[in-house]
């Protein structure tokens, strides 16, 4: 049967891409679909916030009229740091197994992005960085976490087959509560005097939204891959997320009255959505509102952790305050009632990040894969 | 422009002893948490040792200065000294200085 390769921009298309993954991975160990309503907020043009800066294409690939694969190419507006100059994205490749349908949906995102003067393609992302990078290499099986993705273990070797080679892994890690080793640090002493610590409640997070924001393009903007974060997109997570926050889900540390330093944890919402259909019945919304009334987490995320590069003390005090912010109060009060607690992504050559989480008794439990490669220019015919 | 000679400070040679304790024991017992807590090879330690050679990141250290304050009952402030030591020999060193002296008396007093 032929494969075709069509893009998606009808709105019957864009629904058909948008709802793909649940259709083509139902069943498979360790998948539990996203809520349609969640993933629509990201990859709906008309709702997603990659949409007002950037350019995005989707396709779909079809064979004897069964859908059998997707993927989106996207060029964002800022230049991401550390990856090449003329650089655009590839993402949402999710596919049956079948390295002919990968193939053909790779050549259409490489041609789209060569037509938008890309000189390399880089992937996968949904849509960017601060979406959810990367490819499951490793850890298919664990449980789902919020803002985590989900790929089948045939993709890597399919997109590897052609030609695409890693640019860089990212690692997340879990702490289990029977395992739990965060314990306060062997001194109560106050190492950092000048610093003053205050938490973020579900009642104080909007107003600390441009705190957050303002630390995370500060302290990630030396890392590979980075490009800034928008208060839209922030807005968006936290209001989302609010009603669910645990009493104390983060901390902001001050120094001299300025931020200096920011931890953000955020419940695991697919607790929540467990068992339920991506595009729930009626039955399915009354779990899900009933669930949602009564929820209380048991697993969660760190999902920010870093220090303001205005923060001018010696490297002692800088890894004295991570420390102290990465154990500290906020931590010590989830881990009481977690079953466990998954930090990341973190680049793999963040090697201060990576010793304090390995330290405090994170282990590894997922790898994800962001691969690239040169475009080849298009052979002009005489 | 000028022709004067370019001075190039000399750099210190790497140490070859530890720095002088003030008990027969003190070094073994600040070595012990050295490799414990930094988790090192113990095979590894000598004064010349750099930190970097021995995978101590800023974090490692930070743990060290804990373990050692508990050991000895001290208070080892994060000093720029501190952050400035290169190998085991001068960390150590800026260690046993930064001590509080009281402290230290209190360490003589007590083995």
């Amino acid at each position: 049967m032929t494969l075709t390769i069509t893009p998606a921009n009808s709105r019957r298309d864009i629904r058909t891409f948008i709802d793909l993954p649940p259709v083509l991975y139902a069943g498979q160990p360790g998948y539990q679909p996203p809520l349609r309503m969640d993933r629509a907020l990201l990859l709906d043009p008309r709702k997603g916030a990659f949409f007002k800066q950037g350019r995005v294409q989707y396709w779909l690939a079809r064979r004897g009229g069964a859908v059998v694969g997707r993927i989106s190419a996207q060029v964002g507006q800022q230049k991401a740091n550390a990856v090449p100059e003329g650089a655009g994205m590839f993402g949402c490749l999710d596919t049956v197994d079948d390295g002919q349908v990968v193939a053909a949906l790779m050549h259409a995102a490489q041609d789209w992005l060569r037509a938008q003067g890309c000189t390399h393609i880089y992937g996968p992302m949904l849509l960017d960085i601060n979406g959810e990078p990367g490819l499951l290499i490793d850890g298919f099986d664990e449980p789902a976490m919020s803002m985590t993705p989900w790929h089948p273990a045939y993709l890597a070797a399919h997109i590897e087959a052609l030609g695409l080679t890693k640019w860089h892994d990212l690692f997340s890690f879990r702490l289990m509560h029977d395992e739990q080793t965060l314990k306060p640090a062997k001194t109560s002493r106050n190492r950092l005097p000048f610093a003053t610590f205050r938490p973020i409640t579900p009642a104080s997070v909007i107003r600390d939204v441009p705190v957050l924001r303002d630390i995370y393009n500060d302290s990630w903007r030396d890392n590979w891959g980075f490009v800034p974060i928008t208060l839209t997109d922030f807005k968006g997570l936290t209001s989302a997320l609010r009603p669910y926050l645990p009493a104390e889900t983060g901390t902001v540390a001050e120094v001299d009255g300025k931020p200096a330093a920011i931890l953000l944890i955020i419940p695991n919402m697919y607790e929540i959505s467990k068992g339920i259909a991506a595009s729930p019945s009626v039955l399915g919304w009354l779990r899900l509102g009933l669930r949602a009334l009564r929820f209380r987490p048991k697993s969660y995320r760190i999902i920010l952790l870093g220090i303001a590069s205005e923060f001018r003390y010696n490297q002692l005090e800088k890894a004295a305050l991570l420390i102290k912010m990465f154990e500290g109060a906020t931590l010590q009060k989830i881990t009481k009632t977690m079953d466990y607690i998954e930090a990341g992504w973190v680049l793999e050559d963040n090697a201060a990040m990576l010793g304090m989480i390995s330290r405090a008794g994170f282990r590894r439990n997922r790898t994800f894969r962001i691969y690239g490669k040169p475009l080849c220019p298009v052979q002009q015919k005489d | 422009m000028t022709d004067e000679p370019v001075i190039v400070p000399e750099r210190p040679a790497p140490p070859t002893e530890w720095p002088e304790m003030t008990e027969p024991d003190m070094l073994e017992r600040i070595l012990k948490i050295v490799v414990d807590e930094g988790k090192i090879d113990a095979t590894l330690v000598a004064p010349a040792a750099t930190l970097e050679s021995l995978g101590l990141m800023s974090i490692d250290v930070i743990a060290i200065l804990m373990g050692l304050e508990e050991e000895f009952d001290a208070y080892i402030p994060m000093t720029e000294d501190l952050s400035a030591a290169r190998n085991l020999s001068e960390l150590i060193s800026v260690v046993l200085q930064q001590m509080r002296p009281d402290e230290l008396q209190a360490l003589t007093s007590r083995s």
